[in-house]
Formats: structure tokens, C-alpha cells, sequence
């Protein structure tokens, strides 16, 4: 996509956007790739992104991490643009089968990160509005608590029970066939 | 609140979840659709259980998984009801959970099928169609148009869209010498609901089949004839491909055919695909397998139910693949219930609210 703001074909092509995370640190990216992230779209689109995207909220180590999903993911829309245009050739559907197959393996590897991580990559996909982060992240931990029980879900992410034994009675009294 | 006085000794705290409402709700979002989800992770903490009964959340939840898991079946006993639960435990409801409305004295209530998780009964003593919320609980009684006689009404159809529940009801339609009923639940495709018709002659030398068509948005009825086949056991669908399907079964299976239109609007059955019962065989080798009847369609999983000698069975449009699901008895009908099942009370599938809307 080119910006709104430059009508120049070379400089959309090579557009290159600076952002800076909490702890100053500078990361060059494509605007294809800063563009996954909705937020930084729409300051591109108001055309405030000169001298550097400041991201208060986003430390360089979690950044960075977001950026190398961001290119990956980013070269996957580009590949899949491209082949749209030519889908009944059975090749290049065989080709973007392999492309999504290496693309879920990405995912896979992208997740196995400690659970302080994963919360903040969580934290920094939300502010920056990237919906295929948000996704994958969040059902990672949705995934963790599938099939447990209250109580072990506590116990994971170090969560106080504070209902009350009649609250807590009465779920279990409307429900009680899920707790067995 | 026993736990949090044990903690374990040498391992580092385990990270908190963001303290965030919107985080929490993304990740909820993203349980299973399964019964026990939310009843379970409700209990967890305040916070979880407010976020998890708030309905807004709920229509999200549904919003963002679509398709309701199937919990099982309303056996229809000669109009006694009773839930036949298919999930394994947690998710398996017990039958207790779900009572249906009662037939009052003499009154006869008769089932008549279940979409978007409302389940809908004819009360042919008090002429009055009864929408039925099983997880809700609320029930609403609307009464049948003017002119329908009570002995009359053989199928309705329910559907909520929105929050609304509608009720659409048929009558039986005459011509000539002909005795005509609705058999099996109506299937939803687009916005036009299909019924199979079954007719008999006076006489009862002759039985025939058609499809009937009801239009949501021109609120009209057609008939479209059954492909030319004797097989038995129509039963409508909605193919892969959003379009009316029929499902027959032969010697052989089941065979699907497909409704395609072609551009002056003219209609024909084009044959599917050949489902080979001898498939199930792979589970049991030595049992030869009848199907007996179709019992009806899961819009929301593309799925169909047939009833055979070996049990209830379950067959995915898609993948053709089969799944048993309970014995079966061969002398009860098996309405299958799909619906999402939320934290707290009054959640569920569609609302109870419903109006009588007639053409026929």
C-alpha cells in the first residue's frame, strides 16, 4: 500500500518508516510491514510519521519481536496478492500451500516464549492494533486454559480467588454438570 | 481461596495476566465453544465472572466462533421429550437440565424442531405454537393464525435472527385428492426455508414427494419437485456451495443431489455425491448397517443425522466422515439441538421472544 501522504512510485516502493521503542532504540522497517499494525497506518495516513514513530508503550526486546512477525506476515499478504491473480494454476496453489504451511511452523515458533513474553506481546499487539498477533497470542492462552479446571487456572496465572463462597455456590449450582 | 495460601516454595511467581479488561475479553473470546468454557473459567476469579456473564460478551463470543457445537438430541416419544446428551464429560448436559414444556392435561404438544438454539412445540389443544429457550428456560406461547385448525399444523419452523425469534407455521395443502404432511425439521438456506413434503393419495395407492419453499423475504410458498429417483428418505439440505441440497437413500447409501438454477431461473437436481453406508462397516465388521431414516440437518455444522440398525450416526457434508453418536431407538424421533452455552443464568442460544408470521 502507498501512503496517502507521498504520490511518488519509487518512494512508496522503498518507503521506510522509523520506529522507536520506550527505550530509544530505532528500528527501520518497510511501510508494508509497519502497516500490518492498524495504529500505525492511520498515523501514516495523517501523515505524522517524520522523524520517527515514538511507542511509549513497547520495550525493544518485545519491538523487535513484533517486527520479526510483521515481516514474515507481510511478505505472506504480498505472496498472496500476487497469486490471486493466477489461482487456477494448480502450481501456484501447490505454492502457496507450502507458503502456508511454512508460514503456521513461524507461528508455532513465534509462541514458544516464556508466558511474561507472550503477555507482552499481547500488551504491544493490542495498543498497536494488529489483529494476527492479537489472535495468535491471545489463543495461545486461551489454549492453556482449555480443559482445566478453576482451580488450575488459578494456580497457573497466580490468580486470587475472591468470590465469595456464595457466589461461588451458586455457578456451581446452575452449572454443576462442568465441574464433574 | 484456599489457594493462595500454598504457594510453591521455589518457583518464581508465575507472571500475572495484563490487568486489562479488553485483554481478558480477547482471550475469552478465544475459549472453546464447548458447554463447560465459560461455566468453568467464570469461577475463577470476580473479574472473570463479571467480564463472562455480561451479555455483550456473549454475543461477541457467539459472533466469533459461528457455529454452535451440536449438545445432543430431544428424543420425541410419542410427545414425551427428553435431551439426549452426545458430549463427553465436561461438556456432557445431563437430560435434568433441559425440561421441556409440559402437554396439560389432554392437550397434545408436539414437537416440531430446534434452530438457533430455540426449540419450537405445537399445543394442539390451546392452538398455540410455543417457543422454547432449553437453556434460558423461558418458553413463549403465540397463538396459530386465524383459520389454522390445531389438528392441521404438522410443521413450524423457528429461527432468531438478531435477538428476534420468529415462528413460521404450515398447514396442511389440499389439492385434489391428496393427503399432504411435513415430516422432518425444514432447513434454512439463504433465506428461503425447504420443507419435504409427503404425500399420499386417498386411496393410498400412491405416495409422492416434493420440497416446499418458503420465502422469508417475499413471505411465498412454492413446490419444486424431488429429483427422479424412488429412493426414499428425502431429506433437504444446504450443499457446500449455500444452494438446496437432497439427500435419498438406495440400496447402495445415501445419495446427495444438488439444486442448480440455471440463468432463466429454471431448476434441476444434479447428483452430489454417493455416500457408501459400507464405510460404517470399517467400525463393525460383521454387522450388516440399514438405514432406517434421515433424522434431520445441522445447519450450523453441515451435518446430517441418520438413524440405522447400528445407531445414531452423524455425517459431515464436507468430509463425508462419520461419527457415532448414541444407540438410537428406531421408534423415537431425534431432533438434533446445537447451541452456544454461556456463564450465569438466562444465556444461551436465541432469545424467547417470537411472533406467528402465516402464508401458508
Amino acid at each position: 500500500m502507498a501512503s496517502a501522504g507521498s504520490g511518488d512510485e519509487k518512494a512508496a516502493a522503498a518507503a521506510m518508516i522509523t520506529l522507536i521503542s520506550s527505550d530509544n532504540e530505532k528500528f527501520e522497517v518497510t511501510e508494508a510491514t509497519a502497516t500490518l499494525s492498524q495504529t500505525i497506518r492511520h498515523m501514516i495516513e495523517d501523515g505524522c510519521t517524520d522523524g520517527g514513530v515514538p511507542l511509549p508503550n513497547v520495550t525493544s526486546k518485545i519491538l523487535a519481536r513484533v517486527i520479526e512477525y510483521c515481516k514474515k506476515h507481510a511478505t505472506a499478504a504480498a505472496g498472496e496478492e500476487g497469486s490471486s491473480s493466477s489461482f487456477s494454476d494448480a502450481a501456484f496453489l501447490e505454492v502457496d500451500r507450502a507458503f502456508l504451511e511454512e508460514l503456521e511452523e513461524f507461528d508455532d515458533a513465534f509462541l514458544e516464549v516464556d508466558r511474561a513474553t507472550l503477555f507482552d506481546l499481547i500488551l504491544a499487539a493490542n495498543y498497536l492494533d494488529i489483529k494476527g498477533l492479537l489472535n495468535l497470542t491471545c489463543q495461545k492462552v486461551a489454549d492453556s486454559v482449555k480443559g482445566k479446571t478453576p482451580e488450575q487456572i488459578r494456580e497457573m496465572y497466580n490468580i486470587v480467588n475472591d468470590l465469595t463462597p456464595e457466589e461461588e455456590a451458586e455457578i456451581r449450582r446452575e452449572t454443576q454438570w462442568a465441574f464433574e | 481461596m484456599s489457594e493462595g495460601t500454598t504457594s510453591p516454595a521455589l518457583e518464581p511467581e508465575p507472571a500475572p495476566l495484563p490487568d486489562d479488561d479488553d485483554i481478558h475479553r480477547e482471550i475469552f473470546l478465544r475459549l472453546p465453544p464447548l458447554p463447560s468454557s465459560l461455566p468453568r473459567a467464570s469461577l475463577v476469579c470476580k473479574r472473570w465472572r463479571r467480564l463472562l456473564s455480561d451479555p455483550d460478551f456473549l454475543r461477541r463470543f457467539r459472533a466469533h466462533h459461528r457455529a454452535p457445537p451440536l449438545l445432543g438430541f430431544f428424543a420425541d416419544e410419542d410427545g414425551d421429550i427428553e435431551f439426549v446428551p452426545t458430549l463427553r464429560r465436561p461438556d456432557r448436559i445431563p437430560s435434568a437440565r433441559f425440561s421441556p414444556p409440559r402437554r396439560d392435561g389432554a392437550g397434545y404438544l408436539s414437537f416440531l424442531g430446534c434452530r438457533h438454539g430455540l426449540a419450537l412445540f405445537a399445543d394442539h389443544a390451546r392452538l398455540e405454537a410455543v417457543v422454547w429457550n432449553p437453556i434460558a428456560g423461558g418458553q413463549r406461547r403465540v397463538p396459530f393464525p386465524p383459520g389454522f385448525n390445531g389438528e392441521h399444523v404438522y410443521k413450524g419452523a423457528v429461527l432468531s435472527s438478531s435477538g428476534d425469534g420468529h415462528v413460521h407455521g404450515g398447514g396442511p395443502l389440499t389439492p385434489s385428492n391428496w393427503y399432504w404432511c411435513i415430516v422432518l425439521p425444514g432447513v434454512l438456506v439463504r433465506n428461503q426455508i425447504y420443507w419435504v413434503l409427503f404425500g399420499t393419495s386417498v386411496d393410498n395407492l400412491e405416495i409422492d414427494l416434493d420440497i416446499i419453499e418458503f420465502d422469508l423475504d417475499r413471505q411465498s410458498l412454492s413446490v419444486i419437485q424431488k429429483p427422479d429417483t424412488n429412493d426414499p428418505g428425502l431429506q433437504a439440505l444446504r450443499t457446500e456451495d449455500n444452494k438446496l441440497g437432497l439427500a435419498t437413500l438406495s440400496k447402495q447409501g445415501i445419495q446427495l443431489w444438488q439444486r442448480e438454477t440455471n440463468s432463466d431461473g429454471v431448476g434441476r437436481w444434479v447428483p452430489l455425491k454417493t455416500i457408501e453406508l459400507d464405510k460404517l462397516r470399517a467400525i463393525s465388521p460383521s454387522m450388516r448397517i440399514c438405514p432406517a431414516t434421515i433424522l434431520g440437518f445441522d445447519e450450523d455444522n453441515n451435518a446430517f443425522f441418520i438413524c440405522t440398525n447400528m445407531g445414531l450416526y452423524m455425517i459431515q457434508l464436507e468430509s463425508l466422515q462419520f461419527t457415532r453418536l448414541l444407540d438410537g431407538d428406531p421408534f423415537t424421533a431425534y431432533y438434533p439441538y446445537t447451541s452456544f452455552y454461556g456463564a450465569g443464568l438466562g444465556v444461551g442460544g436465541g432469545d424467547d421472544r417470537a411472533e406467528v408470521s402465516n402464508n401458508a
